[in-house]
């Protein structure tokens, strides 16, 4: 009898746990998912597989909810999920050939040049999206999410200052692109 | 902003020295409508629209995503209480089998040990007069209950007559009381 009674309490206290877990994830990790919808789509450079990317994770960590207890920063756990998941994708592509930065540039560059980087957000982006892994990352979580440095490291798993580091020759490459469209644009008009 | 400590700003932002809040003036400072020759290289940097998602706007993708969370759902739990139930069929199903067979194997086999019925019967009838001996001699050795028993009930008449003596005089009490007050 009292046997009964500690299995049937036990039961009712997975269950409990089971719903409290649900509405964990329906509240913290479900409303991220724009967030890591924008990641993967431009870590992968389109919407489509960014989808599919953020779909297969959020699988992911619904069947392992039950363990995420254990994970001090659930964000930055989902953000760094999505992160290798895209970084699989790309090493299994072909289209990831390494390309020295200036020549990805000069690509995007001549590709943008009839619309007159009218799509500001668009240079934006693809100015981020050709820098090498890492500083692409970094880049992306600072300048366009706007994460804190305890933040990024959480998701890259680098240390604050190697963040910076990269951070730093990031944005110090993009100056270098700005500067040549800056003097392209002068010497057009 | 001025244009002076927006040079500082920005120097430090590409040394990755910005807090976020710098970095949010300095996105200020170059969407304002006239902005100093030396930062017009990185206007476009800086002024593009945020992309980021903390608009107020209902989230088609997030609720997109709970919709497929929450399809996932029934399944998992119906197909684990359906194996639940039909595992512990089974196993019931197999005690029942193997605790039938180890009886049927177990039954006791009977072995005749008279051969003449009279005989017996005399044997059984002499087995039983002795049980009946010892268990009479048993309760024997029970007799003082019964006396007990007797002695209890006149017991409790004389417990009755003291009961209500002490009630009378439980009652005489209270009038002596009531007298020495008036």
């Amino acid at each position: 009898m009292k046997a009964q009674h500690n299995r049937l309490t036990f039961e009712k206290q997975d269950r409990e746990t089971e719903i409290m877990q649900q509405d964990e994830f329906t509240e913290k990790i479900v409303p991220l998912s724009s967030k890591l919808l924008r990641f993967a789509s431009f870590f992968l450079g389109n919407d489509e597989d960014g989808r599919d990317v953020v779909q297969e994770v959020l699988l992911k960590l619904w069947q392992n909810r039950m363990k995420m207890d254990a994970v001090a920063n659930a964000e930055a756990y989902a953000m760094q999920m999505v992160r290798n998941r895209c970084l699989d994708q790309l090493k299994s592509s072909r289209m990831t050939k390494f390309r020295p930065y200036p020549e990805v540039m000069q690509v995007v560059r001549e590709e943008t040049d009839q619309t007159e980087w009218k799509d500001t957000n668009r240079l934006v982006m693809q100015l981020a999206r050709a820098l090498p892994e890492v500083q692409k990352s970094i880049l992306f979580l600072r300048d366009i999410e706007q994460l804190e440095f305890e933040e990024i490291s959480a998701v890259t798993g680098l240390n604050i200052n190697a963040v910076r580091v990269n951070l730093s020759r990031a944005r110090k490459q993009v100056r270098e692109e700005l500067l040549k469209i800056w003097d392209h644009e002068i010497s057009m008009h | 902003m001025k244009a002076e400590e927006a040079k500082v700003i920005l120097q430090k932002y590409f040394e990755g020295e910005t807090s976020l809040e710098e970095e949010r003036r300095l996105r200020e400072f170059f969407r304002q409508e006239e902005i100093p020759d030396g930062f017009l290289p990185y206007r476009k940097w800086f002024a593009a629209p945020q992309e980021r998602g903390e608009s107020n706007k209902p989230d088609a993708f997030a609720l997109e995503m709970a919709a497929m969370i929450s399809k996932q759902q029934p399944p998992v739990r119906k197909l684990n209480r359906k194996l639940i139930l039909t595992f512990s069929g089974i196993a019931a199903s197999l005690l029942i089998v193997i605790t039938s067979m180890l009886m049927y194997l177990k039954e006791p086999v009977y072995q005749d040990t008279f051969s003449d019925p009279a005989e017996a019967a005399a044997y059984a009838e002499k087995t039983l007069l002795f049980v009946a001996e010892k268990y009479n001699r048993g309760l024997s050795a029970l007799e003082p209950v019964s006396r007990l028993k007797e002695e209890e009930k006149r017991l409790g008449k004389n417990m009755k007559t003291i009961r209500k003596g002490f009630t009378e005089y439980n009652k005489i009490k209270v009038i002596n009381n009531l007298k020495v007050t008036d």
